[in-house]
């Protein structure tokens, strides 16, 4: 399922948590397993108890498609964005509906592999504003911004609903909270694009999430798609929406290392 | 989701694994049972050497779209199936896994009125190593208030006395049963078997059926289906 925002993908993908949506879960079960039980009203029962195999499929995913995400950035003060807003509510689906807002703390958690000095790290994200909703356990990638003929930053992404003991898990594993943020704003959705447009706060006192401090005068405006890798069209589709909010804002395809730098 | 106990048959030998397996299914659909599909429920082990720390990812057929992530601490998270390629992308920079470590349970699937009967068999990489009865009694989330009548159900079945659950579930008789709990139950009985020397017999398991059953008293119900 195409995600809608950071922390609401989760909520969509929230289906799959055991323990918290036990109902749906077992409709995925069912769904699965219709394809014996088509086999059981065809062919009758006796022929399907010789036929069936042990297991149909591995349980286990190795070779998951990893999606890359396509992203463009960009920021508007805090004066114009109301105007950004209602251009944004025009030309995106589902206009005629309230548009949808969220409130989400991010936490970057962070662990240095001793044999090998690498450093990975690992998003945790939950709505503050809907608690109950399943947290998002994010990997991103490292962006590749060089390739001159790409429009869009593209980075690998892997995003993963999960429950409640999320920030336990990782700390139990050896991950340490590096910073976090506290991002609330609007989500829209065009196609198979979404567009954030966001105030990023800093969380003054450590995990006091009411604490805030923004961290700009400025929205941040974010532009994505998560896709399969090699989508070359999907630059022409971002350019193309990109360009119909100039001039109120600039979406580019950012080198943080570059703004890292200076 | 109902109530689900996990309970390790005794055997005589590897060799005896099928035969005991086969009178089982035998005896279940003589008491009216349904064979409904397969089920599969398997572990893998992630090590990461230089933190010193253990993960056991889970995957359950009955639970397809989950992925259970079982710590050490027996701490368990529940994730979505992107979990696997997140766990593919730590691999091997993070975490490694060992050839041959993988665990399997394997078997049909059984409805019988209420309950759902599973009788898997464990290998752990290329060889079986024991035999698993999974009893789910669907109308009710609590152990406490449906442990006597799962227990009847067992014993009639297996032929030997089952006096209380195993140790991860005696402490949490009174709570509102999750599939996290029979993850834990069978992540118990995976690591009875991984310990145990897969030439010898395969007995009770030292993790908590009690009833002091013998391989003797195991032959019983099934020599007679």
């Amino acid at each position: 399922m195409q995600p809608l925002g950071p922390a609401v993908p989760s909520a969509l993908n929230g289906i799959a948590i055991a323990g918290l949506r036990l109902g749906e879960m077992r409709g995925k079960f069912e769904q699965q397993s219709s394809s014996v039980r088509i086999r059981q009203t065809l062919g009758g029962y006796r022929i399907m108890q010789a036929e069936a195999p042990i297991v149909e499929q591995p349980l286990t995913r190795k070779n998951a498609a990893n999606l890359q995400e396509y992203l463009l950035q960009g920021s508007i003060l805090d004066s114009s964005a109301d105007v950004l807003l209602n251009r944004l509510r025009g030309l995106c689906d589902n206009s005629d509906s309230p548009v949808e807002l969220f409130h989400d703390i991010e936490q970057v958690y962070t662990i240095k592999d001793q044999a090998n000095q690498a450093t990975f790290s690992l998003r945790a994200r939950n709505a503050l504003d809907n608690p109950q909703l399943p947290w998002q356990l994010r990997y991103v990638g490292q962006p590749e911004v060089g390739d001159k003929s790409r429009f869009t930053i593209c980075r690998s992404v892997i995003e993963v609903g999960t429950s409640s003991n999320l920030v336990t898990w990782l700390n139990e594993l050896g991950f340490r909270l590096d910073y976090e943020f506290v991002a609330k704003g609007h989500i829209f959705q065009k196609g198979r694009m979404k567009i954030l447009v966001q105030k990023i706060h800093r969380v003054c006192q450590s995990g006091n999430p009411e604490t805030l401090e923004p961290v700009s005068q400025s929205f941040l405006i974010e532009l994505s798609v998560l896709a399969p890798p090699s989508q070359e069209s999907l630059g022409e589709e971002m350019k193309a929406f990109a360009d119909q909010l100039r001039p109120l804002v600039e979406l580019e395809k950012v080198d943080h290392a570059r703004l890292h730098v200076s | 989701m109902g109530v689900v106990i996990v309970h390790m048959v005794p055997c005589s030998g590897p060799e005896a694994l099928q035969s005991t397996a086969d009178n089982l299914c035998r005896m279940i659909e003589r008491i009216g049972g349904q064979r409904d599909g397969v089920f599969c429920v398997d572990c893998e082990t992630y090590f990461n050497t230089s933190m010193g720390r253990t993960q056991h990812v889970l995957h359950d057929s009955e639970h397809p779209a989950s992925v259970f992530s079982l710590l050490e601490s027996g701490l368990c998270l529940v994730a979505d199936a992107n979990f696997d390629s997140l766990m593919n992308k730590l691999t091997p920079q993070l975490f490694t896994t060992k050839m041959g470590t993988k665990v399997e349970c394997k078997g049909p699937r059984y409805q019988v009125e209420d309950f759902v009967l599973k009788v898997g068999t464990v290998t752990i990489g290329t060889s079986a190593r024991g035999l698993l009865v999974e009893c789910e009694y669907q109308p009710c989330p609590v152990t406490a208030s449906c442990w006597e009548l799962m227990r009847e159900l067992m014993e009639s079945l297996l032929g030997v006395p089952l006096n209380q659950p195993g140790p991860y579930l005696a402490l949490r008789m009174r709570e509102i049963y999750t599939p996290v709990d029979t993850i834990q139950q069978y992540m118990e009985h995976f690591n009875v078997l991984r310990k145990s020397n897969p030439v010898q017999a395969v007995s009770a398991p030292a993790s908590g059926q009690s009833g002091g059953q013998t391989n003797q008293n195991a032959q019983t119900p099934t020599s007679k289906g």
